[in-house]
């Protein structure tokens, strides 16, 4: 007798198939359940980091109160400058040079400029200049020293030593960083044909031009003790009309000038100056002291030009030590191009000056070479071709090469 | 002696009355703010009659105030040529590398590149874009700037660019936070149609 039958085999055998099936299905929900509970939980523990950071992170009506004060401090601080009206500022210049003729190393020289500023009303300038002299003494000049008022957008009327303003070069071109030359021209600068400095009184400034769209015109007219006659070691003959800004006044006698300037298009600039007034050797009768001066400038992309004309003049007195007229001449014409996407720059110069002395007088070519690192430092290889009467040191060829320095 | 007194007299006389009229003397110049899109003319015709372009990153803000005073004497500007100098430093004295955000908060769809070109780049790049400056590149060259992307020039012009060794970095936005970004879009495309070569 068969115990189970073969039907009963197959229904017990798709009975435990379908037992096990749901045993492993159990299992696996068992298992899936456990996860999604341990997902869950981790859910619910991530929300909760989540509230407390951002209950942290969310400040509070006084926090952003001072928030708020500290930004406003910190913006008034930054806008303060603004208000500051009192601004100090050192500027000026320096140069180092090579001399061929003399064989070695010439000049060393700082100037500092001292500027204070009083909102844009008052200004103070100074400049010192100081240099190792020719007797390798330290020597220390005051080239101005003044005070300046803003009157209004087209006068400022400036008070103390100003350096003159006849003509371009003394007033504007002389700084190392802005004379293309390691040389001043033939018969500009101190000694020599051009007024240096004054001390008085001067107004000037600038306004549009009446004439032309975009023109303007700038002026300057001053009265100074004016320049004092110097006499040559033997007192026979007129060295210079020393123009240096002096306190003395031994004549007793002003000079009034003054100069105006036509600036008809952008980039170019023609000025026409004079000045005059009585001058005297201490002890003697009055002469006639003029100056008259004319310049130009112009810059056209690389091409730079810029020249001057200046004479001054002391009258005859035949009662003088020394009544002969007295004249020095002088003038000069440059042309410089900058080299495109280079820093070098050619510069040729051509100056003349004429004066009754024979050291003094003498015609010059120049040809330089300069290396512009930045724009106020350069360093100027220049050679310089002289024409003066024989045996002057100021007719002798030379090399010059000068480092120059603004800032 | 006489004589020389009385011109004396004279001089302060006439001196005094210039003085009082010239102090009195008030126009509608007169106290207007500095404008950036002048300045950048201003600067870029004036500093050049005498020395090479001093670069405006070379100063803080307050040190260009007493310097730029000092060339108003020196070159003989008018106030108002002197407040626009100084508006226009005072904007461009960025660092090269920071990145500038328009002040302009309105949106400019639809800028006029010329007129942007014509207030604000020509001081630098000329109205034939060859470069008035030392420095400046020649918009028409094949090989100049134009040869880059927009993308590039536009970061340029954004963010303000300098040429190794050269001696100017353009400042951010042409020295004019004014502009915002479609007016600087605008130059590009009018530069780009004008000078391209």
């Amino acid at each position: 007798m068969k115990f189970i039958t073969k039907g009963g085999w197959i229904r017990s055998a798709v009975v435990a198939g379908l037992l096990c099936t749901s045993a492993s299905a159990l299992a696996e929900d068992q298992s899936l359940s456990d996860r999604i509970n341990s997902l869950e939980q981790q859910v619910q523990e991530l929300k909760k980091l989540l509230a407390e950071q951002n209950k942290a992170a969310t400040p509070s009506k006084h926090e952003i109160a001072t928030i708020k004060q500290d930004v406003s401090e910190i913006k008034s601080k930054q806008d303060e400058w603004k208000t500051y009206k009192s601004v100090v500022h050192l500027a000026g210049y320096g140069a180092a040079s090579y001399n061929s003729d003399a064989g070695h190393f010439t000049q060393a020289q700082f100037s500092p400029i001292f500027h204070y500023s009083y909102s844009d009303q008052v200004m103070m300038e100074a400049e010192v200049e100081m240099a190792v002299g020719p007797d390798d003494e330290a020597q220390i000049d005051l080239e101005y020293a003044s005070m300046d008022v803003f009157l209004n957008d087209y006068m400022a009327v400036t008070a103390g030593r100003f350096l003159s303003p006849i003509g371009q070069f003394v007033q504007n071109q002389h700084p190392s960083w802005v004379n293309k030359m390691p040389s001043m021209p033939a018969g500009f600068g101190h000694e020599s044909a051009t007024p240096v400095s004054d001390l008085g009184v001067m107004v000037h400034g600038g306004a549009r031009s009446p004439v032309g769209k975009d023109a303007y015109i700038n002026y300057a007219a001053y009265v100074g003790n004016g320049p004092v006659i110097e006499l040559n070691e033997d007192g026979d003959g007129i060295e210079m009309i020393a123009a240096e800004g002096f306190t003395s006044d031994a004549d007793g006698n002003k000079t009034v000038g003054g100069r105006i300037g036509f600036l008809p298009i952008p980039g170019l600039e023609i000025g026409v100056s004079a000045g005059g007034g009585n001058i005297a050797i201490p002890g003697e009768a009055n002469r006639d002291y003029r100056v008259y001066d004319v310049d130009f400038a112009g810059r056209w992309r690389q091409l730079s030009v810029r020249g001057e004309w200046v004479r001054q003049s002391i009258s005859a007195l035949a009662s003088s030590v020394v009544p002969d007229e007295f004249v020095l001449e002088a003038w000069y014409g440059q042309a410089s191009w900058r080299f495109t996407d280079t820093n070098w720059e050619a510069i040729a110069r051509y100056s003349n000056f004429d004066s009754p002395n024979p050291d003094q007088a003498h015609k010059q070519w120049a040809l330089g070479l300069d290396y512009w690192f930045n724009s106020h430092t350069v360093a100027k290889f220049d050679y310089e071709s002289n024409d003066a009467a024989a045996g002057e040191p100021v007719g002798n060829n030379r090399f010059l090469v000068q480092l120059g320095y603004g800032f | 002696m006489k004589k020389i007194l009385k011109q004396q007299y004279v001089l302060a006389l006439l001196a005094g009355a210039l003085l009082s009229v010239a102090a009195s003397v008030a126009t509608a110049d007169d106290q207007k703010a500095g404008d950036v899109n002048r300045g950048a003319r201003e600067w870029a015709t004036n500093c050049v009659r005498c020395h090479e372009m001093r670069d405006p990153t070379e100063f803080s803000d307050p040190l260009w105030r007493p310097v730029i005073l000092h060339m108003r004497l020196r070159a003989g500007l008018t106030g108002q040529q002197t407040r626009d100098i100084l508006a226009f430093i005072q904007a461009s004295n960025f660092h090269v590398k920071a990145p500038a955000k328009a002040v302009a908060t309105r949106s400019s769809a639809g800028a006029d590149g010329a007129s942007v070109y014509k207030s604000t780049c020509i001081a630098c790049h000329g109205p034939d874009g060859k470069g008035l400056l030392p420095g400046t590149p020649n918009f028409t060259q094949a090989s100049g700037p134009l040869s880059k992307s927009d993308e590039v020039l536009l970061g340029h012009i954004t963010n303000g660019f300098q040429t190794p060794g050269k001696p100017l970095a353009m400042p951010p936005r042409g020295g004019n936070p004014q502009l915002d970004d479609n007016q600087l879009k605008a130059a590009l495309a009018y530069i780009r149609a004008h000078f391209g070569p």
